[in-house]
This record gives C-alpha cells, structure tokens and sequence, in this order.
C-alpha cells in the first residue's frame, strides 16, 4: 500500500494538532484584526469538530453492530462508549449555563486579561490533547513504551495547565472574584474547566499506573479510550471558553 | 452488632459523620491559620459546614461499599460482572446491590420515607393555616434557631423539595424495576452506576433534611437570591442537598437510555417495546441534560455566599433573573419528569384492565417525546412577572400552549383504548382512572397561567399550588401507586389486599380532589402562596379549614398504603401467576422474578399491545434454546 | 476518515477565509457604522443655544461629534437614544474631552432653547440642546438628510408628534461628516468606532 501520509494514525494525529495549533493562531488573528464574535465562534466549531473527528473518534458510536453476542467484550465496549458519550452530553449542560450566564453579564465585553499567559495556557492543553493522542494511538497500535510516555507527558502538560490557571492567572489577574461580572465570569468558568482537567489527571495517573503494570492489551484497552476521550472533551471546553474569556469583544475598562 | 456494622447503609452513615466532622475540622483549622472568623451561627463558620457537609457524602459513599468495584478497577484489579447477594436474605437491601430489582425497592422504600417526612410537614403548616391568625407558628415560638413564622418558612420550602426529591426517587423506583424486565434484559446497562445512583440519594436527602436544623430557609423550593442569598445556613445544605441528588437523576437517566438503547432482547424494534418504556426514555432524556442547570443555579449562590462571585448580586454587575433563567430551564421539564413516567404507567395498565389494544400506540410513544422536547422551550412562563424583557412572554405564552398538544394525544388514546372494552376495576385500574381524572383537571388548569393576561393575576396565588398538586398527583402520585398496586405481585409473590387497597383509594380522591378544590377557589380569589397567615375578612378560613382536615385523610390514605404494603409483602395472599393476564414479558414468569430475569431470553412475536385479538402474543419464550454465548 | 483528512484542512481554512473575506468587505476599514466616503464637510450651522446665545458647529473643531436630531416631546425614539448616549459618555473616560454630542430640535414651536438646553443636560451635563427658528433650521435638516414631518392628526396628552428620521451623525475632527448609525446601534459599536478614530489621528 502506498504510504499516505495520512495512513498512518500517529502521523494522522500530528496533522490534526498541526492544523488546531494553526486554526488558533487564526482565532487570535482575527480577535486582533477583525473583533466579530462570529469569526470567532466558527474558528471554535472548526477546532471542536476536528477534535470530535479524529481525536474523540465520535464515529466510532455510530459504527456499531448490533448482530453480535451481547456478553461479549465488543459488545460491552460499545455500550460503554455510549455511556461515556451520554455523560459528556450531560457534561456539556454544565459548561453551557456557564456559558449562557458569561453572555448574559458581560455580552460584548470581556475581563481584562493577559493575552500572552492565555495563549500560553491554550498551547499547554492544545499540546497535551496531541499526546493524549499519541498515547491512545499508541497503545492501539501494540506500542506500550510510546503510549506510557505519552501518556505521562499529558499529565505533566496538564499539571502545567492547572499550575498556569490557579497558579498564575488566578495570582496576577488585576481583579478578585467578587470585583464585578469579571471576576464572576472569569473564577467560575476556570474554576469549573479547571477542575475538569483535574479529574482528567486523576483518570490520567490511574490508567498510567495499570499500563505500567501491563494491564492493557491492543484488543482490551477501554479505560485508556475512556481517558482519552473525556480528555479531549476538556480540550473542547477549553476551545469555547478560550476565546470567551480572552477574544471576543471589547475589554472593559 | 458486627453484623450491624457490615450493613452498608449503617457503615455509610458512620462513614458521613465522621467525614462531615473531618471536613469542618479541617476548613475550621485552615480559617484559623489564615487569621479568619471560625465561629458561625451555629458553632462553626458556614464555609466549614458546607465543606463539611460535602466530605461526608463523599465519605458515605465510600463507607457503604458502593465504590469498591470501581476502586478496585482503578487498582488494576478484575471484579465479578455480577453479584448475587441473594445469599444474603433481608440485608442486601441496606447495603450496595448490583441487581436493579434491589435497587428498584431501596429506591422505592426511600422514596416512601421522603414523601412521608415531607407529607408531614405540611400537616404541621397546614394545622397553622387552617383557621386565620397566627395560632402557634408565632414570632415568639423558637425552636432550630427560628421564630414560628420562619419555622413556617422552612415548612413550605422543604415540603416541596422533599416531594419533589420523593418523586424522582419514586419514578427511579419505578423505572429501575420495569424497563430492564419489560425490555428483556438482565439488568441495567451499567449496574454499578445504578447502586451509585440510588446511594448518593441517601447522604443528599441526609443533608437536605439537616436544613431544618441548621436555621432553616425561607426562599420557598425554588431559592431565588438576591434573598437565597442572604438566608441562613440552611439555605447551603438545602443547595447541597439538591446538588448531589441532582446527580442520581443525571446518573439514572444516563442509565435508562443506554439500556434501552443496547440491552433490548434482539427482535424488539423500538415500536415494539412496551409504552412504559418510551416514556422512560423521555424522562431520561430530561433528566440527563437539563439537571445540570438547577445544579449550576444552585451552585452559584453557593459560590456567591461562600466566596462573593457576584452572579446575582447587582451591586458587582450580577443578574438576579439570571437565577431564574438558569434555574426554571431545569425546573419546567422536570415536571415533566415527574409525570411523563406516571402517564406511561397509564398507558401500559389500561390495556391490561380493558382487553384492549392500546389506541394509537406509536402517537402515545411520540407524545412522550414531543412533551419532552416541547417542555424545554417554556421555562419563561413561571417567570411572567420577574422584570424579563416583556417581549419574551408572548413566545413562552405559545410554547406552554403548545404542551397541550402532545398531552391531548395521550388524552384521546386514553379515551380510545376504554371505549368498548372489557372494563375489570381492582385498585390498580381506579388509581389508573382517578389519575386520569386528577391529571385532567391539572392540565384544564394550565392555561389561564400560560396566558400571560390571566397569569399576572394568578401568579403567586393558591391557583397555582392547586395546579401542580393536581398534575403532581394525576401524574405521579396515582400512577405511582397503580403501578405498586398492579406489580406488586411480581415482586413479592403476594398481592396487596384488594380491600384495604379500595379504601384507601376511597379516602385518597374524594379528599384530595377536596383539597385542591378549594386552593384553587381562594388562589382565584386572591389567596397568597407561601404565607403563613391572611386575614379573616377575606372569608378563606372555611376553605382553608376544608383545606386542612383534606391533607389529613390524604395522609390518612397514606398510611394505609403504608400499612397494606407491609401487611401483604408478610402475609397477603399468594399470587404466584399471571394475576392479571397481562401479555408484557415480566408476567410470563413466575412471581417473584427470578433473579437472573430471564433465564430463558424471549423472542417477540407480535404486537405488545393486541389484547382482545384471539391467539396473538406479544412475546414467547422457546424452550430448549440455550442462552446464546 | 484518514484520507480525507487534506480535504477537511483545506475545506475548514476555505470556509473561514471566506468568512473572514466577507466580515471585512462588509465592515470597511474597520468601522461600524456606516462610512460616507469620501467624507464630505458637515454643513457648518449656528443655532441657538439655552442661554439664548449662539452655537455654531465650528467651535467642536478637534473634537468627536455625535449629533442628533429629535424633539423634548419625543415619547421613545429620542429618550432612548441619549439615554444610550448617556452610557456611552460614562465609558469614554479619557476621551470624554473629545467628544460632543449636539442634540438639534425638529419641533422649534415648542422646543425653545432653554427647554431643549435643560432637556438635554439631563441626560448628560455635557450633552447641548440646539434649536431656532424654522428658517434656521430648515437648511440643517435639509443638509443632513433628516426627514421631519409634523402629524397633527393623533394629538398625544404633549400634543402632536413629529415624525423624524432617526440617524446619528458623527462628524470628525476636522468638521467631516464620517459615519451614521441607525436607531438602536449599541453604544460599543460607536465606542468602538469612536477610539479607533481617535487612534488614526496623527498626534
């Protein structure tokens, strides 16, 4: 078969990261040159809809037979996949509200932000999402050496990404929680995504832990699945509320 | 007393008390490193309470055994796919079960608790109101740190959150038992989630009733700030409390529509399943997405309270309304939760005591999807009067019309399925027909509140509590214990005692229909809700009398399910078959269902609804096939 | 999946050019509001003001100014209007300096100039209420392509109404008229329009 660069999954995943860090250099372009929401919100579907694609393989839900045995693992792997799924859907009402009372208290303005940390902390979870990835990807494909230090960079990257929101942004930002419909919209949105990304390490220390202990075969992998793909949906989050919290509209004085 | 101890439940709570003092220990210690106030109103600061009252769920959990499966995966290690705790009599129910028919009664059984904890409160309100005056809920009468008419606050508030929370524990009851039997299945597609789902309900309603204690509230159920905000610390645990509820409603539901969408025996096309099915799968879809939003709602007071987030407090550029927003976008399709369970009890008995196929079967199916859907555009109808851009009232004014649609469907496939059948009336089939009935007058009382015109006047008043306890009892309440009436015998092998069980229906209608009678009489007169007290020259000290002595033989009527229930699961008569020869799969089996289901897996053959049609079946089990591995 | 992957890329980055292509014929330059170009010389008036004396427009040379048309008598269109001007004003913060909104009557018979004046200032102490006799004012509505048009036939409890066009007008610096802004345009769009004026201006 000729070598396509796009057969080979792991090159797959390089493109799609390639593409997202782009796509963000883009949205950041046109906060600075163009300033309409709308540009921003389709650069955000752009990105969400490649992360659902390739790296949350959504595909995957619809592509079941239903003629196989129901006690069987494959079976059960795909009910589980839709479990996971329902729940992100659930997921998803939370970080909407959230969403819906930004708009609400500050429409068309935005906190006064520092945009460098927040590209910053956007490129740290872009980066860990194309390991979160790559350690899936490699684990499928019988490479558990890559799919362990994979695996385990993500957890440092998101380790970082906790340590630059709590740890920087939240000490440097020239407001508090309690100073206006800034410091609402802007503690309680990182504070929630924030806290996702927390429980994605927690799950993420665990299934490096059982890998290092050789629990996982190619056939048999589902809680590394599970990790990844709730992962990205943390990135998906992110992918929204990035540009809302730092890109659209006017900063208030 | 070791024995004790090994009961999950008791282990559970220990587990809570101990977390709940760790976690006030700890938030107490770190406020007094950072030089901050430690005491609070009721001995500790509210920060230390919450956090608090938070760890000892947490606790709970992993106290009574429900996380241990999934500790054990987290360590790499494999577990059974399923328990039988047969083995263990009487006590697998006060520990963590795998089988959803334990589940179904633990859900049941608490349900039965909260709905009579909260029914009593009432009766204490509703002694104070029956004659006007201020007769013993008084500003001179202390007791939990409040004076009788926040007491009376307190009341109100809780009544309607313990109802509510009974009723989703009540239609989880329901839910949990009948779709895996009705769809073939073994169990629960995630079995685990399912001992999680009914746990967390125990600390959560732990914390709600500890509101009580810890100064009461006086929002009413629905907690709007800027007051929610300013209320006593029993404000946070009612928010906390409904939080983590709200998780076993969103687990639940997320359990339902994955097993009804992959568990189904092979050969049961969605127009095939039974009708209690498509309405568990609408409630699902509800419970789901929107509960989030009550969660977030309630959240942000908290975090308002806890650490000054401005979401509703207009001096740091929050939105009271917002709340609102938030709030009712949960709040009105959870109505529908309520209810859309108890129409689909309606539905998959009358064929049952009719002979008759059921009318328009796959409407009926469709219907619970359309209120579904249609019940989330209406959520501004309850807030016509909250300073919301008035231009928003008139679309929500047509979309709470349109429910009517959807409802009227079942309506007439109601009036389809009776006409000319074989009518047979035991208890299940009255309480089918009342709920009928009582849902009936709910619903012809929905209108003039979806008219905004008429809405500005009976916004607020008895007209409105009238309405949803007759949609809450049409919907849930009679449903609820046709169901238990009609399923009883597969449970337990016995069946309920059929005259006690025409009493207490008897004392049940007359008085409830009574009751909401005259709400709505002195609503539409101009009877306020959520007061504690109103003045004799408004001539409601009748109607609230009748009011009263009603809610009593409604407890009354209570009581003796309660009673009847215990009295048949010891000694009620055998019924070992098919007592009401009815086609669904469940009955095909002996009673009390075995603990594997279907030990032989049933194949559909026909139509589940063609009663009266000689020789047809719905489902048929062929004997001699092995379970396919 | 995999091998469509260059077909998504280069679709998603067609998709947002065009996208962006279109926000930017659609909003020239950058500005809101919408542009006269070229900019022609605002008709240079002198009205009267509330103390009697005269205005003329020439004295806000090197400033920003937002002018308006409308009537003390006007029951929605002209109160909402300065009242979103009003907020606008509280957020100009450094630039409040350089810019001026002018608030011209199209109902001289019952705006007289200290009514108009005070009308004015009580949304904004800055904000100045302009009026005259017809003959004055005749050439500025004609100028500014202001429709006005007395309607006597449904007297209202303040007397009849007068129908007006509803622009806003924001003349530069240097005397041009620069941009409109239909009714209802959010003040951040004019903020915006506004700082990003201001910006271009050599120093």
């Amino acid at each position: 078969m000729k070598a396509n660069k796009t057969n080979n999954p792991l090159r797959l995943g390089l493109w799609v990261f390639l593409l997202l860090a782009l796509l963000t250099a883009v949205e950041f372009a046109f906060a600075l040159w163009f300033g309409s929401w709308l540009l921003l919100l389709l650069a955000a579907l752009a990105k969400a809809g490649l992360v659902l694609v390739y790296y949350m393989h959504i595909a995957k839900l619809f592509k079941v037979d239903e003629s196989i045995d129901r006690e069987s693992y494959g079976y059960k792997l795909a009910t589980n996949r839709l479990g996971l799924w329902l729940f992100m859907v659930s997921d998803s009402f939370i970080f909407g509200g959230l969403m819906l009372s930004r708009l609400n208290l500050m429409g068309l303005t935005r906190p006064e932000l520092d945009q460098a940390l927040g590209l910053g902390v956007t490129s740290l979870l872009l980066v860990s999402s194309f390991f979160m990835n790559r350690a899936e990807t490699s684990l499928a494909g019988g490479d558990r050496r890559a799919f362990l230090a994979s695996a385990f960079i993500t957890i440092l990257l998101g380790i970082g990404f906790i340590i630059g929101v709590l740890g920087v942004e939240w000490q440097l930002a020239p407001f508090g929680p309690g100073d206006g419909p800034q410091g609402t919209v802007f503690y309680s949105m990182t504070g929630f995504h924030a806290f996702h990304v927390f429980t994605g390490i927690v799950f993420l220390v665990i299934i490096f832990r059982n890998g290092l202990r050789g629990r996982y075969s190619v056939e048999k992998h589902w809680a590394v699945e599970a990790c990844a793909v709730y992962w990205h949906f943390v990135d998906v989050v992110w992918i929204f509320f990035y540009p809302a919290l730092y890109l659209i509209g006017t900063v208030v004085p | 007393m070791k024995e004790f101890f090994s009961l999950g439940l008791v282990r559970g709570l220990v587990y809570q008390f101990f977390g709940a003092l760790a976690g006030i220990g700890i938030i107490s210690g770190i406020r007094a490193l950072m030089g901050l106030e430690t005491a609070g109103s009721f001995g500790f600061s509210e920060p230390a309470w919450v956090f608090g009252a938070l760890l000892g769920a947490i606790t709970f959990l992993f106290g009574s055994g429900v996380l241990d499966d999934w500790l054990k995966w987290a360590a790499g290690e494999e577990t059974a796919d399923h328990h039988d705790g047969s083995h263990l009599g009487w006590r697998r129910y006060f520990g963590p079960s795998l089988d959803h028919k334990v589940i179904g009664i633990q859900y049941l059984v608490t349900a039965l608790f909260v709905m009579a904890v909260g029914g009593s409160l009432a009766l204490v309100f509703r002694t104070e109101l029956a004659a006007s005056g201020l007769q013993f809920l008084t500003t001179t009468f202390q007791v939990f740190q409040q004076n009788g008419m926040q007491l009376y606050n307190t009341l109100m508030s809780l009544h309607g959150m313990l109802m509510i929370v009974s009723i989703l524990l009540g239609i989880a009851a329901l839910m949990n038992y009948a779709v895996p039997l009705l769809i073939g299945a073994r169990d629960m597609a995630f079995p685990r989630l399912n001992a999680f789902s009914f746990w967390i309900a125990v600390p959560a309603a732990i914390i709600l009733l500890s509101s009580l204690f810890l100064g009461g509230f006086d929002t009413g159920w629905t907690g709007y700030p800027p007051l929610s905000a300013r209320a006593p610390l029993g404000m946070q645990m009612f928010f906390l409390g409904v939080s983590l509820a709200g998780f076993s409603s969103i687990l639940g539901g997320l359990n339902i529509l994955a097993t009804v969408i992959r568990l189904r025996v092979p050969g049961m096309a969605p127009f095939r399943m039974p009708i209690f099915v498509w309405a568990s799968v609408a409630t699902s879809i509800i419970s789901l997405t929107a509960t989030q939003l009550i969660g977030l709602s309630f959240q942000m007071v908290m975090l308002q309270r806890l650490f000054g987030l401005g979401f509703f407090d207009p001096a740091k550029g929050g939105n009271p309304v917002l709340f609102q927003h938030l709030f009712w976008f949960y709040s009105h399709p959870a109505v529908y939760v309520f209810v859309l369970p108890g129409l689909g009890i309606i539905s998959e008995l009358l064929p049952v005591f009719v002979r008759k196929p059921l009318f328009g079967y796959r409407w009926v199916a469709m219907s619970s999807l359309g209120i579904a859907l249609v019940g989330f555009l209406v959520w501004g109808h309850h807030m016509f009067t909250s300073g919301m851009a008035e231009y928003l009232r008139v679309p929500f004014m047509y979309s709470t019309l349109l429910v009517a649609v959807p409802t009227g469907v079942k309506f007439f496939s109601w009036v389809g399925t009776v006409w000319r059948g074989k009518i047979s009336f035991p208890t299940p089939m009255l309480y089918v027909l009342a709920g009928i009935i009582v849902f009936l007058m709910g619903g012809l009382t929905g209108p003039p509140n979806a008219t905004v015109a008429t809405d500005l006047h009976l916004h607020d008043t008895y007209y409105i509590v009238g309405h949803f306890h007759d949609t809450m009892f049409g919907g849930y309440i009679f449903p609820f214990f046709a169901a238990i009436y009609f399923w009883f015998p597969k449970v337990t092998g016995r069946r309920m005692n059929e005259t006690l069980g025409k009493i207490q229906f008897w004392l049940l209608t007359p008085s409830f229909l009574a009751l909401t009678f005259s709400m709505m009489q002195v609503g539409l007169l101009g009877m306020r809700r959520r007061v504690a007290d109103y003045d004799p020259a408004l001539g409601f000290d009748l109607s609230h009398l009748v009011m009263t002595i009603s809610g009593f033989l409604v407890a009354a009527s209570a009581l003796l399910f309660i009673i009847n229930l215990i009295h048949s699961a010891r000694k009620g008569e055998p019924a070992p078959g098919n007592i009401w020869d009815s086609r669904s799969p469940e009955w095909q089996v002996a009673s009390p269902m075995p603990v594997e289901n279907y030990e032989i897996p049933f194949e559909v053959v026909g139509e589940p609804y063609d009663y009266g049609m000689p020789g047809s079946k719905f489902v048929e089990f062929k004997r001699g096939r092995h379970e396919s591995k | 999946m995999e091998k469509k992957f260059p077909w998504v890329a280069g679709g998603i980055l067609l998709l947002l050019a065009l996208a962006a292509g279109f926000v930017l014929v659609s909003r020239r330059d950058g500005y809101l509001g919408l542009r006269y170009e070229p900019p022609v010389p605002a008709y240079d008036f002198f009205l009267t003001g509330g103390d009697g004396g005269q205005v003329h427009l020439g004295d806000f040379r090197g400033r920003v100014v937002l002018l308006f048309f409308g009537y003390t008598s006007c029951p929605d269109i002209c109160p909402t209007t300065l009242a979103e001007l009003s907020l606008l004003a509280d957020e100009l913060d450094r630039l409040a300096l350089s810019v001026q909104v002018l608030y011209v009557t199209v109902d001289p018979q019952r705006d007289l100039p200290d009514k108009i004046a005070t009308y004015a200032r009580a949304f904004d102490p800055s904000f100045i209420g302009l009026t005259g006799s017809e003959e004055m004012l005749t050439p500025v509505w004609q100028s500014y392509g202001v429709y006005r048009s007395i309607d006597t036939e449904s007297p209202t409890a303040l007397g009849y109404l007068v129908s007006h066009s509803t622009r806003l007008y924001l003349i530069d610096p240097q005397g041009n008229l620069f941009l409109s802004y239909t009714y209802g345009t959010p003040r951040e769009d004019i903020l915006h329009d506004i700082r990003l004026l201001l910006r271009e201006l050599p120093e």
